[in-house]
């Protein structure tokens, strides 16, 4: 219900139109045409994860990626990964009969004209809320993402390309993601030798940034099954 | 002759307590020096001053012609002791802890020597068997057993005799002797029985609450014509109105009927006629030497 | 001189079962807690990271050989000076209370030497149980659990060490943990100079090492002022070298700090020693 008032009040202010409703869905299916040109590919990563409460150095990972939905990330030991999947919103794109898009708008992001589509899933049970993407619609490919969710609140994703624009492939991601406090009681950590004090207390950031960069692509060369085993 | 242990007024405190007093003795080379005293007198305290145990407060102590304060390691390699019980490691054999305290001595000890030293000592045979499995009396021998094993040329024994059966006391006595007539040993023995020193000894000390009472030869102190005559009687005064003043002057006290004269062994026989002759009813008559009584009264109010 | 009297310092040590207590319970303390991280270590280690997997989506082998280990260096901390001072705190007053000091006191040895002879062989002695300990968990640890990335969870924040960092970090860690309890071995030591009873010293450690635990770690701002001169807050020091990055200056401090009690206990002990009067 309150889908259908949101997707009423997005039509009536932004006085949409047949030919903007269009819009968006060209809008998209540009970045979908994109996405589409990828059967697979691998990449190398680095992860760097600015979180109060993380302190861990730079994760070296591979990543792997095989049409329509194999991805895996291998890391040589712990990885932090954001719950939220890049590949799944390409996904979740890709299937347009799952989503309602309302273009809601215009806007100078890193220094590109975007468009702002709004997305709202059709699903009542689907962990995507609500999704904006400001998206270059010359190149097609999504500059910002912003993502309301049931199980991590709010996401920001910034997108930035090189060499790989053309296939929507990005250089670098940077999530920004709501993090609760972090707190473990002393006597099942044994965490004898630290103590609350005030810089502590500061330091409990609400936000917390998790930047991956990507290189070495190798598009469309084949990727062994194996790998996703 | 060669001073091997020098006293020179030595004196130790506890707080208020003065447990030895400005005592100064000598001990020659190859004397067998009787330390006697009643429990308490500081006989303990002297010897561990002598043994660098305690520090005394006032005083010097020289042993081999050397102080004790400046030349301690030097003097302590040519002594063996036992300081009151002798105590081990009881978790280690006889061997072992022979082989352990003569690598403290700093000496080298062959297997053969601390089996010989065991064969001295009678405990050959027992030498692999742990201490704790040992009796109070092979301990004692153990533990003089260590005080030979480095060679040493004084031996210094605290009451080396305490606990042992009738038996132990004699085979401590002929080890005494031997280690001094056989191995030349300079050996002090401390004690609280007159007869067990008068057996071993050449020289004594007697000391009482910490000071010196008497120094000098065994048989010289010993060997004292005067004598202490105690007659047990009926009834004591009536026996001393009856004697009418008889050798009044040798006269010393009267004990729980008991009457006690100092003379001569050739006047005895005159005494106890005069006392046949007054009626009077006659328990019992012992001597003992002078300083045997003394002694004995001493270690009597101690206890 | 000293070279003979560690020999036979050490000799007597590991003569005495007693001493042999330390690395039994060392080594089923150990296999305790790997056999229970073995069978029930996912469950625990989901409880504790479920915070953080509102956040984030983790792989790896968390559960692994340096965890462990580290898990195991964490809950011996209390463990550990009990069995060092169940030794050292014995060494001078044992000897007071079996009668033997009588004879050592009498060779010709300084009281001095004797002193350095058993602070050698009690540290020796330490040091053994501390290999003992670290070899156990992490050659064990390893062999089971497998090596991976560390997870350091405190109370506020997680760590994540490298793999290829974590060995490094483990032989550090031991060495200060070494130092800690050379600490205890020192204080144990100095107790067992006062005493002619073996009991007094080592409860008396183990009595002063838990009641200054519990006033370090209890966060209570009128204890705050007393926590940096107790040396029990200084002796786990070696958990900040799984911090990333590792605070030098504030591990640096902690030793010196360390360094200054063993040297004020050995002082107090030399000086009691020497001047002693052995009674017993």
């Amino acid at each position: 219900m309150i889908r259908f008032i949101l997707l009423v009040l997005l039509i009536t202010l932004n006085s949409p139109n047949y030919s903007e409703a269009q819009t968006a869905s060209q809008i998209i299916n540009k970045v979908n045409t994109n996405f589409n040109k990828v059967n697979d590919y691998t990449a190398d990563m680095s992860i760097h994860i600015d979180v109060s409460f993380v302190k861990m150095k730079d994760i070296m990972a591979k990543v792997y990626f095989k049409k329509p939905k194999k991805f895996k990330v291998k890391a040589e030991g712990i990885m932090l990964l954001p719950k939220q999947n890049p590949n799944n919103i390409q996904a979740m794109l890709e299937d347009t009969n799952s989503y309602s898009a309302i273009k809601t708008g215009t806007e100078i992001t890193n220094g590109f004209n975007t468009s702002i589509i709004t997305v709202i899933p059709s699903s009542d049970t689907a962990d995507l809320i609500l999704g904006k993407f400001w998206i270059n619609a010359n190149k097609g490919v999504i500059l910002k993402s912003h993502l309301t969710t049931r199980s991590n609140g709010n996401l920001e994703i910034e997108h930035f390309y090189g060499v790989n624009s053309n296939y929507a492939l990005p250089d670098k991601l940077i999530f920004t993601i709501e993090t609760s406090k972090f707190k473990l009681p002393k006597a099942l950590v044994v965490d004898l030798g630290s103590s609350t004090t005030e810089d502590s207390k500061k330091e409990e950031n609400k936000k917390g940034k998790i930047t991956i960069v990507f290189s070495n692509y190798i598009v469309n060369k084949g990727v062994d099954e194996k790998i996703f085993k | 002759m060669e001073n091997i242990i020098e006293l020179n007024k030595i004196s130790k405190s506890f707080g208020a307590f003065n447990a030895v007093n400005e005592l100064s003795l000598e001990v020659f080379k190859g004397d067998v020096f009787g330390f006697l005293g009643p429990n308490g007198a500081g006989k303990s305290t002297t010897m561990r001053m002598i043994l660098s145990l305690i520090k005394p407060s006032n005083g010097s102590i020289k042993i081999f012609g050397l102080e004790l304060n400046s030349h301690r390691n030097e003097i302590m390699r040519r002594i063996g002791c036992i300081i009151e019980k002798p105590d081990f490691y009881l978790y280690m054999s006889a061997e072992k802890n022979l082989q352990l305290f003569s690598k403290l001595s700093n000496v080298d000890v062959s297997k053969n020597k601390i089996q010989e030293v065991l064969e001295l000592v009678g405990l050959k045979g027992r030498e692999k068997d742990k201490v704790k499995t040992y009796s109070h009396g092979m301990k004692q021998r153990l533990g003089i057993a260590q005080t030979l094993v480095h060679n040493p040329e004084l031996i210094i024994l605290d009451e080396p005799t305490t606990g042992l059966d009738p038996q132990g006391i004699i085979d401590i006595r002929e080890m005494i002797l031997r280690l001094k007539n056989e191995m030349n040993k300079t050996i002090v023995l401390s004690s609280h029985i007159l007869s067990e020193i008068e057996l071993v000894a050449n020289r004594m000390v007697i000391i009482n609450k910490g000071k010196q009472v008497v120094q000098g030869e065994v048989k010289e102190l010993l060997s004292s014509q005067d004598l202490i005559l105690s007659v047990e009687v009926e009834d004591g005064k009536v026996a001393l109105q009856k004697l009418n003043g008889y050798k009044k002057e040798k006269f010393s006290s009267l004990e729980n009927n008991t009457l006690k004269f100092s003379l001569s062994k050739n006047e005895i026989p005159e005494l106890v006629n005069e006392l046949s002759k007054t009626g009077i009813k006659i328990y019992g008559i012992t001597y003992r030497r002078a300083l045997e009584e003394y002694f004995l009264k001493l270690t009597q109010h101690s206890n | 001189m000293v070279y003979r009297l560690l020999k036979v310092e050490l000799n007597k040590i590991f003569s005495r079962p007693r001493s042999y207590i330390g690395f039994v319970a060392i080594a089923i303390l150990v296999f305790i807690f790997q056999l229970a991280l073995y069978v029930d270590g996912k469950t625990y280690l989901t409880f504790l990271i479920q915070q953080l997997e509102t956040n984030f989506s983790i792989q790896g082998n968390i559960l692994n050989g340096y965890l462990i280990t580290y898990i195991i260096l964490q809950t011996l901390i209390v463990q550990m000076p009990l069995m060092v001072a169940l030794v050292t705190g014995d060494l001078l007053s044992g000897e007071s209370s079996s009668g033997t000091m009588r004879l050592l006191a009498t060779k010709p040895i300084s009281r001095a030497n004797i002193i350095t002879a058993k602070l050698i062989a009690g540290s020796f002695y330490t040091l053994l149980l501390v290999i003992w300990l670290g070899g156990l968990a992490l050659g064990f640890g390893l062999w089971i659990f497998k090596p991976g990335d560390l997870m350091v969870l405190s109370t506020d924040h997680i760590s994540i060490i490298p793999s290829s960092e974590c060995l490094w970090r483990f032989f550090a860690a031991c060495a200060v943990a070494f130092i800690s309890l050379s600490v205890v071995t020192t204080f144990s030591l100095m107790l067992s100079a006062f005493s002619d009873n073996s009991i007094v010293p080592i409860v008396t450690t183990m009595a002063v090492i838990i009641i200054f635990t519990i006033v370090g770690t209890l966060d209570v701002p009128l204890f705050n002022n007393i926590k940096p001169f107790l040396f029990t807050t200084h002796m786990i020091v070696w958990q900040k070298l799984f911090q990333d990055p590792i605070s030098t200056s504030t591990i640096t401090k902690s030793i010196c700090i360390m360094f200054a009690y063993i040297f004020g206990f050995l002082s107090v002990t030399y000086y009691r020693f020497i001047k002693k009067d052995i009674l017993s």
